[in-house]
């Protein structure tokens, strides 16, 4: 069996983690997250142009939404072979954001219409998000992952001990920082599929920690009075094989359908994709590691506390 | 003992081929058929395009009976379009939620759906006696000339009735949806208890829908529209086939690295995991739950989970056998070994798919439905279709040689 020293070399690994993470804030920072229309409320225009626009016919289009719709910054940009676009655009009045009136979208699928020669039907679809429903949303997708990540360590508080759920569930929230990483990082649209993105990442990586986790509560019962670096790694290097076997099969599933897949299919695989091997990852390399970090100190807690009282 | 193990692998194998052939193709013998799950299944708007709508109470706190009885009227305006295929349902406390396929206009249904029904009675010469807002309950009933609709008006309705049916007497009083006939008796006395019945209905069912009809024209408030959306059909075709292409050669693909990386078990466990796709084919299509784009996602998804399992119960069938037990032996605690971990690993993802089932909406929903049921079948697959064929190929005693189990060097290994 191959014998690799995990624990000792925790160190790179939290700092490879901190390092994304650091990345992710920046460009947070910096570009904040690109809010598809589930979010900001508004309308978006599905519209096939039939040819790839260039770049500056892109900021064209932005132009001309800007003026017909009062939108601050719309967003155009390319979707499926890139012959089609989408257009995310509200209206202004006063303090509140609208979706388009039937006159304004009108009015605004008319001039590009002229403009490249369309067909009414080439107007492909649009979809109006009032701003109840997407602050409703926001949150929703917040309580969904409050509320998955306290039962599910509840789940594994009862069958394991706390520790390991709490370690578990601090290796869910490194994936979900990771997965939001990738959305401001490569300008993701964040839509109501992200909650379905950033909940199935949850799962699998708890799913791909608990697996390791079993085996070290089985090697504990079993190994008698092994050494806790030891014991650990010795259980990291059991399930490896299994983890990684595992992870290919789903990647390889994800990675056809971000090949093959349609656009909205795309913009969900990709952070997908990044989450399993994200999950794959932390629940080797972050929540084992941080258990034995906390296991330990506790136990070098309780060896010093035993001199003394003798 | 080697031919009624290879037998009950064979049949085992022919079981799941069948129902294959069954949820895919359909059967037929006789009269009696099973549709194939490509006629049942119920895709989502995303698929086949379409229309739809998000409406809301305008009033404070709507009571469930308020709330249905404004739902009861959406459908039957959707009947009366004809959008036979088109659902409404109650979302939360005060919205509704509307789908129609197939159209293309979402301002056009607006319009239509949002009106309430109103009904009128009107004296011959087309001047109105009464109408829908002086109604306070309309219910159906069977009574010796037939099914009919009774009607309660209030105090003023009362007053404006009598006085209709009091000048009308012996001429016809026409009753009018929406400005359309339906019915129009005669007077045959006055009346002035502030009740009416509506009599020529076909059946109950026809009046308690009429009944339906006029207390939600009764309507105490508005419906908004919050959220609206039209679908082309050409996208949502265009990506269901990509979707569905990309499925089954990922899913392919995955079936390859099985039994590559597991030998026989791992083409074991790719029987399985056409078992566990015919099981969660068939519930997604004829349990009706609406398949959407990321419901596929879903799907496929929750495939690859199912593959896990497998892997951890051949993961440590091949540690046993390593460790020197015997195939039957090391299987054993294969399986026993692994299950836990299969159980508290699928539990916990689960979890995250029921508070998705329970917060999320639309498409999401049909996402966390199929990953769900998906575990669940997989966990079971898992643990009875895999042990059951690997149990039965391993007893007859063909296969000895731990390199079909993925071991490294040749050494016999007894059954």
């Amino acid at each position: 069996m191959t014998r690799i020293d995990f624990i000792g070399k925790r160190k790179y690994f939290y700092i490879v983690s901190i390092l994304v993470m650091v990345i992710g804030l920046i460009s947070y920072l910096v570009q904040g997250f690109n809010y598809d229309i589930d979010f900001t409320g508004g309308t978006v225009l599905e519209i096939n142009l039939h040819k790839v626009p260039t770049a500056k016919e892109i900021s064209e289009l932005e132009k001309l939404t800007k003026q017909i719709t009062g939108t601050q910054t719309p967003i155009v940009r390319k979707v499926e072979d890139g012959k089609k676009i989408m257009i995310n655009a509200h209206e202004v009045h006063g303090k509140k954001k609208t979706e388009l009136s039937k006159q304004t979208r009108d009015k605004l699928f008319a001039e590009i219409a002229k403009r490249y020669n369309l067909k009414k039907e080439d107007l492909v679809s649009y979809q109006n998000v009032g701003a109840v429903v997407s602050s409703e949303l926001k949150s929703q997708a917040i309580w969904a992952v409050v509320i998955a990540s306290i039962l599910m360590l509840i789940y594994i508080a009862i069958r394991f001990e706390f520790r390991f759920g709490t370690t578990a569930v601090a290796a869910l929230i490194h994936d979900l920082l990771i997965v939001l990483t990738v959305y401001t990082l490569f300008r993701i649209p964040l839509n109501s599929t992200f909650i379905a993105a950033v909940l199935t990442v949850l799962g699998y990586s708890i799913n791909d920690t608990i697996v390791v986790f079993d085996r070290i509560r089985e090697n504990r019962r079993i190994a008698g009075k092994m050494e806790l670096k030891d014991l650990v790694n010795l259980s990291m290097n059991q399930t490896i094989g299994r983890s990684i076997a595992t992870a290919i099969s789903v990647i390889i599933v994800l990675v056809v359908l971000y090949i093959m897949g349609v656009q909205s299919i795309k913009e969900f695989a990709f952070p997908l994709l990044i989450g399993v091997i994200s999950g794959t990852y932390s629940s080797i390399f972050i929540a084992t590691a941080l258990w034995f970090d906390w296991e330990l100190s506790t136990r070098k807690k309780k060896l010093q506390a035993k001199p003394k009282r003798a | 003992m080697q031919n009624k193990n290879l037998a009950k692998f064979l049949i085992g194998c022919l079981v799941i081929a069948f129902a294959f052939y069954i949820v895919f193709f359909g059967l037929e013998i006789g009269t009696a058929s099973i549709p194939s799950v490509q006629k049942v299944i119920r895709y989502g708007l995303d698929l086949k395009g379409g229309v739809y709508i998000v409406y809301e109470a305008a009033k404070e706190n709507p009571t469930k009976r308020e709330m249905e009885s404004a739902l009861q009227l959406i459908r039957t305006r959707l009947d009366m379009r004809n959008f036979y295929d088109a659902t409404a349902t109650i979302q939360g406390s005060k919205r509704i939620r509307v789908e129609i396929p197939g159209v293309k206009d979402p301002d056009e249904a607006i319009q239509y759906i949002g009106r309430t029904a109103l009904i009128e009675f009107k004296g011959p010469s087309g001047d109105l006696i009464v109408s829908g807002r002086n109604v306070v309950d309309a219910y159906a009933q069977q009574t010796a000339s037939g099914y009919v609709v009774a009607l309660k008006f209030d105090k003023e309705g009362t007053k404006k009735f009598a006085e209709g049916t009091k000048k009308y007497l012996g001429q016809n009083i026409g009753i009018y949806l929406d400005g359309k006939l339906i019915s129009n008796p005669v007077v045959q006395a006055e009346i002035d208890n502030g009740e009416a019945v509506i009599e020529g209905m076909k059946n109950l069912e026809e009046a308690k829908t009429l009944a339906q009809q006029i207390k939600a024209g009764a309507l105490p408030f508005a419906l908004n529209v919050i959220e609206s959306k039209a679908i082309g059909p050409s996208l949502g075709n265009e990506a269901f086939k990509s979707t569905l292409k990309a499925g089954i050669i990922g899913i392919l693909l995955v079936f390859l690295f099985m039994i590559i990386f597991y030998r026989l078990p791992g083409l074991v466990a790719d029987i399985a995991l056409v078992a566990y796709i015919v099981i969660l084919v068939a519930i997604v299509g004829y349990a009706k739950i609406t398949l959407t784009l990321p419901g596929i996602a879903g799907i496929i998804l929750s495939a690859g989970m199912a593959v896990d399992a497998n892997i951890l119960i051949f993961a440590r069938l091949k540690e046993e056998l390593r460790s020197g037990k015997t195939l039957r032996a090391a299987m054993d605690a294969g399986f026993r070994r692994a299950l836990n971990a299969v159980i508290d690993s699928n539990v916990t993802t689960i979890i995250a798919g029921i508070v998705l089932l329970f917060l999320g909406t639309g498409p999401i929903k049909g996402f966390a439905w199929t990953l769900t049921i998906g575990i669940v079948v997989s966990f079971f697959t898992a643990i009875t279709v895999t042990r059951f064929l690997l149990t039965s190929i391993i007893n007859t005693g063909l296969f000895k040689d731990v390199r079909w189990y993925g071991g490294k060097k040749t050494r016999e290994v007894d059954a």
